[in-house]
């Protein structure tokens, strides 16, 4: 079975998408310490092509300017998420445990 | 009745002062500005004399340096003056951002520019915008830094994975 696996910013981008619902790039920026501008988008274009998110044009009426491109975490993605964090308890348990 | 000056007429609308940086590039486009147009001169002299095959002298090299550190200092001043009370009331601006996406509808693919430059660009506009706004002039100035800062790490990003993946393709059909 292919496991996926979550980097340090693709798990950040994942916590805050399924504790917020719907974001955009610069909202995930200014909610997180880790995420850069320039960056965030290039990630984000990452994790749609390996479907941990789903992402869609904003409705033009919704706000002012040109509409924004919203992310949220997609099912494959709320489960990875998932995975890792339950690896990470079982793991630093394991190396409490040892101690 | 508001206040009058000595000659008894209502005192115009107070002038604000330049930011020091403004102050400075034009202080020194003012000084360039005789040697350049010196400068020009010298050069279509030489450029005359090279014609009968004459070397171009040393005072045309130095000439020519001193015409591309004019060319970025009037550059210098076309990013920065933005916000000025005279380029404000007068001229219309086109929205930051809108040569980098050029470049990008230029360069790169349409599903890169949409999904990854684009969006940048449009922050920086936003950003930008709500600075302007709130009239912070030179936050607006360090958005728009910022800003294509940004777009050049994302253009970066996206030209390295892009290498990246042609030559994992290569690699796979060679091996």
């Amino acid at each position: 079975m292919d496991i996926p696996r979550l980097n340090a910013k693709e798990a950040e981008v994942l916590r805050l998408l399924i504790a917020q619902g719907e974001m955009y790039g610069l909202e995930l920026v200014k909610a997180s310490t880790s995420l850069k501008r320039g960056t965030v988008y290039v990630l984000l274009g990452r994790m749609a092509e390996k479907g941990y998110v789903e992402s869609r044009q904003e409705d033009v009426s919704a706000g002012d300017g040109p509409p924004k491109r919203l992310y949220k975490a997609s099912g494959l993605g709320i489960r990875a998420h998932r995975a890792e964090e339950a690896a990470r308890r079982a793991f630093s348990g394991e190396v409490a445990w040892g101690l | 009745m508001g206040a009058m000056n000595r000659e008894g007429t209502a005192p115009g609308p107070k002038k604000r002062a330049d930011p020091p940086v403004v102050s400075f590039v034009r202080w020194w486009s003012r000084k360039d500005m005789a040697r350049w147009k010196k400068a020009v001169a010298h050069y279509e002299i030489d450029s005359y004399d090279s014609h009968k095959g004459q070397k171009p002298s040393i005072a045309m090299e130095e000439d020519g340096h001193l015409l591309i550190r004019q060319g970025l200092v009037v550059a210098l001043w076309r990013r920065i003056r933005v916000g000025l009370p005279q380029a404000r009331d007068s001229q219309l601006h086109r929205p930051p951002g809108y040569g980098l996406l050029w470049f990008a509808d230029f360069f790169y693919s349409r599903k890169s520019v949409e999904e990854c430059l684009r969006p940048t660009i449009q922050d920086l506009q936003d950003e930008y915008a709500e600075a302007l706004a709130a009239n912070r002039l030179h936050k607006a100035r360090w958005v728009r830094i910022r800003g294509t800062w940004s777009f050049a790490c994302a253009a970066g990003l996206l030209t390295l994975v892009s290498i990246g993946k042609r030559v994992g393709k290569l690699w796979r059909a060679v091996g």
